[in-house]
């Protein structure tokens, strides 16, 4: 069984409560087609187990198939150190299929960004760091493709679909009530 | 294959190679590779079927094909530490890597 290696912290992007009983961290990436499919199920999770659970997202792109991957993540970066991680990150899983530098400019506009800055921040590769470091902890933490989600830090094996997460993260809930 | 391919440069840290190997024919793994963007080359173990597969012990006689198994091997030609995943599993990079941090530092040791 694959454990998570890297716990969270104040460095990820977090959404839910810090008091929740289950925490979800997911190792995506921006282009890949079913990471696309699993924003939606994610949201319909976070909205069904509300202050219960929070949910993490960690960069894991696969920078080979995928040619937007890298500076979409890099892009979503560059949106968090200015306060705007998750407007970002929803906007490109949003509009995945027409993901592009142009895209990632076109919301950072929307989401009163500079766009200057963000180009800036591409060209340099400013960002690249935090996402290779998010990366590497995947990969020692046994992520083995996207998405891969760990449900209290344990690697979700299952499929990601609505039913198959929430039943995961029920027996999670139970166990945790049962223990208390 | 996609995560191998991502971190070739953590694996050459190890100074190891990746190779992948299958009962898959060359010209059907060089299409795969060719898709995926591999920089790593596929071995085909094809002709006569599963021979090099059935040595290691992971070739599934009822299905036709290879187990989902993983080999690191030394310097000497030894298998230094091995994994079969289950079939559905992508078993991932974490044990590979262990792997070769082992077979380091034992190295160092031996020569301290």
């Amino acid at each position: 069984m694959a454990n998570l290696k890297v716990s969270v912290t104040s460095e990820d992007h977090i959404q839910g409560s810090e008091e929740a009983a289950v925490t979800l961290v997911e190792y995506g990436d921006y282009e890949c087609p079913h990471c696309g499919s699993a924003y939606f199920i994610v949201k319909q999770v976070q909205e069904r187990y509300g202050d219960d659970l929070r949910f993490v997202f960690r960069n894991f792109p696969l920078a080979e198939i995928h040619a937007h991957a890298e500076s979409a993540a890099e892009g979503a970066e560059f949106a968090g150190a200015n306060g705007s991680f998750w407007q970002m990150h929803d906007g490109i899983y949003e509009n995945q299929q027409r993901l592009s530098t142009k895209l990632l400019l076109e919301l950072a506009s929307g989401i009163g960004l500079s766009v200057d800055d963000l180009r800036e921040a591409l060209a340099s590769h400013e960002f690249a760091p935090k996402v290779k470091r998010d990366f590497l902890g995947g990969v020692r933490s046994g992520v083995n493709g996207t998405p891969t989600f760990f449900i209290n830090g344990v690697r979700h094996d299952g499929a990601y679909d609505f039913a198959t997460l929430t039943s995961a993260i029920d027996a999670q809930l139970l166990q945790l009530r049962a223990a208390s | 294959m996609a995560v191998y391919n991502e971190i070739l440069p953590e694996f050459q840290k190890y100074d190891a190679e990746v190779m992948g190997i299958s009962v898959d024919g060359a010209w059907c793994h060089a299409a795969f590779a060719k898709d995926r963007n591999l920089h790593f080359p596929l071995l085909a173990d094809f002709e006569p079927k599963g021979e090099v597969a059935k040595k290691y012990g992971a070739y599934r006689e009822k299905d036709g094909f290879c187990e989902r198994a993983l080999f690191v091997i030394d310097r000497d030609g030894k298998i230094a530490w091995s994994f079969c995943s289950p079939v559905a599993v992508n078993p991932g990079a974490e044990g590979i890597l262990q792997a070769l941090e082992d077979l380091q530092s034992e190295r160092v040791e031996k020569s301290a």
